[in-house]
């Protein structure tokens, strides 16, 4: 496994200092070492929107689907039901997903699918020249507001929480470190999760400096289990609401980042497969000729006719 | 819809939509039945990209054509639409399996490992061969933005243009193979000068009143890549047409129009109903009198 190659060789078209550099890096950093623990990187496809973050996939040598505006959800959600073996990563601006795509992403936590969301929130609309988003904070003069907005910014996090993500985090792209550890958690986490991550859009809203001020790590629970009792315990729900309420995208309060909440749950796909299993197998085990017959052509049937058989 | 239409165009995702119409524009009657999205389902979604769209006239052409429909959607790769309306969507009928050609599942056409992977690859027919995840050879990569044979975002003039005319060069194609399905109906009277045109449902209604009055009847089954010289044959000797069409502007005559064919006359109904026999025909017998003075 030592020749795996993540590069295109399509030229990079982001400003020098994007954010998306660090996303970019953690994410081929994690497929790396996927591949080296033995998982088939034929088995990953990366799902993007449009934005200056799409054009991640232009950079990744993995399956992948280019989507449109808002639809990132979906899409992956889509994949990941044709064939639930695959790991299925979306990546998405917060216009593009906090915005247009919002119901998809709230339906999504809800039904808990296994697919990761990377959402690289650079707090305004970078590929169109600075429009304000979902996340922008009150009175954020853009190219549409010039005057400032009037209006206060979604907590993403908090919202996410509420509609039943089983993991939620939230990662920076000035600390590449802890990003990569993150994704990486991410990535392995079974059912739905998110990442936000505060990826910095040098050019139309550079935060850096602020953020590096306000940023600080979330304590993990040592390993010698001493309580310092500033540790985090992201199986607490309360816990992991008072931490996501720390700042809410536009006070100057700290700005917490790691992983605020983890929870083991069953999957929409593992009800969805058992339905189908169910429906498909009226009486007495026998597979539906539909699903036999189609079985060599389309890995949807293959896919399925697997873990039916599986579960027989 | 469109968003996602246009999607498949530029993807190439086969797929298949079913539009079932009702009156509008915006809710209109939400319960009762119309042919009001004709232009509608040939123009939805950005930019120019080759569609298939289908308008059954009866429960045996909807269980032909909308299985022909998936075959041609994966064949070529495109978005296929299978127009209906309310009476035919939401009717319950029963027909004869065996009176309907069998359509058999093709399989499309499937990468051949000769040469490396690309998801886009440039071919004669314009159609590039299907690889699925997951394949340890093939990196397959899917996009709704302009690109290059391997999936990758692209700019460039000339690759810009490549890439459109082999989309388009499929449209060709499936335009010679749909002239070789009955992709145009022909009943009642054939002797007959005058000629009721019309689409979808209403070919019963008009099958009916063409056998009473000695007329022929023209149904175009096919609406997009239109078969114009099966429709060219049928109109060999007509003298009047008289379009008939559940919407209030002659959608259909409006098409036809767009490929030099004459519509003399239009028997227009759109108040969500269904045309009655009796009315119809005494609608089309007034046309017929006016060509007759």
């Amino acid at each position: 496994m030592s020749q795996i190659k993540l590069e295109t060789g399509a030229q990079n078209t982001w400003c020098p200092g994007c954010g998306n550099f660090a996303i970019l890096n953690s994410v081929k950093a994690v497929l790396k070492g996927l591949a080296e623990e033995g998982f088939p990187l034929e088995n990953v496809v990366l799902v993007t929107g449009i934005g200056c973050h799409a054009k991640i996939v232009d950079y990744i040598n993995v399956n992948s689907f280019y989507s449109i505006h808002g639809r990132v959800t979906p899409a992956a959600e889509g994949i990941k039901l044709a064939n639930p073996a695959l790991k299925v990563i979306g990546f998405a601006g917060d216009g593009d997903t906090y915005g247009e795509g919002l119901e998809h992403l709230i339906f999504a936590a809800k039904r808990n699918i296994d697919i990761t969301m990377i959402i690289h929130n650079n707090r305004v609309y970078g590929l169109t020249a600075g429009q304000y988003t979902p996340t922008s904070p009150l009175g954020f003069k853009g190219r549409s507001t010039p005057q400032g907005t009037l209006e206060l910014p979604i907590n993403p996090l908090e919202l996410m929480l509420s509609a039943g993500a089983t993991f939620i985090a939230r990662g920076y792209s000035g600390h590449l470190d802890l990003l990569k550890k993150i994704i990486k958690e991410a990535v392995m986490h079974k059912g739905f999760a998110l990442v936000d991550v505060l990826q910095v859009c040098v050019t139309f809203f550079n935060m850096y400096e602020y953020y590096n001020k306000k940023v600080y790590e979330l304590p993990v629970p040592s390993a010698s289990g001493g309580l310092s009792g500033k540790d985090h315990y992201p199986e607490n729900y309360d816990d992991a609401l008072k931490k996501i309420r720390e700042w809410d995208y536009n006070s100057d309060g700290p700005i917490a980042t790691g992983i605020f909440y983890r929870k083991e749950q069953p999957t929409f796909e593992e009800h969805f497969l058992k339905q189908l299993g169910e429906r498909a197998l009226p009486s007495g085990g026998q597979s539906s000729p539909f699903l036999a017959e189609r079985a060599g052509q389309v890995c949807l049937a293959a896919k399925i006719k697997e873990v039916l058989e599986k579960a027989i | 819809m469109t968003e996602g239409l246009s999607f498949a165009g530029m993807a190439e995702l086969p797929v298949v939509l079913v539009v079932s119409q009702r009156p509008g524009p915006s809710t209109g009657l939400p319960t009762y039945t119309a042919q009001g999205d004709l232009h509608f389902v040939l123009n939805a979604g950005q930019g120019d990209f080759t569609r298939l769209v289908v308008a059954p006239g009866d429960a045996e052409e909807s269980y032909f054509w909308s299985a022909l429909a998936l075959n041609l959607a994966w064949k070529y790769q495109i978005p296929s639409l299978i127009l209906m309306d309310k009476t035919l969507s939401e009717g319950t009928y029963s027909f004869d399996l065996t009176s309907v050609p069998e359509v058999k599942e093709e399989t499309p056409v499937l990468w051949d490992r000769k040469q490396p992977y690309q998801r886009y690859s440039d071919t004669p027919d314009g159609v590039s061969p299907l690889a699925f995840v997951p394949d340890k050879e093939a990196v397959i990569k899917i996009n709704s933005y302009e690109h290059d044979e391997s999936g990758i975002t692209a700019e460039d003039p000339q690759k810009t243009k490549q890439m459109n005319d082999k989309r388009l060069r499929k449209g060709v194609f499936l335009a010679e193979e749909l002239e070789t399905y009955p992709a145009v109906g022909v009943y009642g009277n054939k002797e007959s000068k005058q000629a009721l045109v019309c689409w979808g449902s209403n070919k019963g209604v008009c099958v009916e009143v063409g056998v009473r009055l000695g007329l022929k009847v023209i149904q175009p089954v096919v609406l997009n890549p239109f078969p114009a010289a099966q429709f060219k044959s049928a109109l060999k000797g007509i003298e009047q047409v008289i379009c008939v069409e559940n919407n209030a502007t002659g959608q259909l005559a409006r098409l036809l129009n767009t490929y030099n064919f004459r519509v003399d006359e239009k028997i227009l109904k759109y108040d969500g109903r269904a045309f009655g026999l009796e009315e119809l025909e005494e609608s089309v017998h007034k046309k017929i009198l006016m060509k007759a003075k």
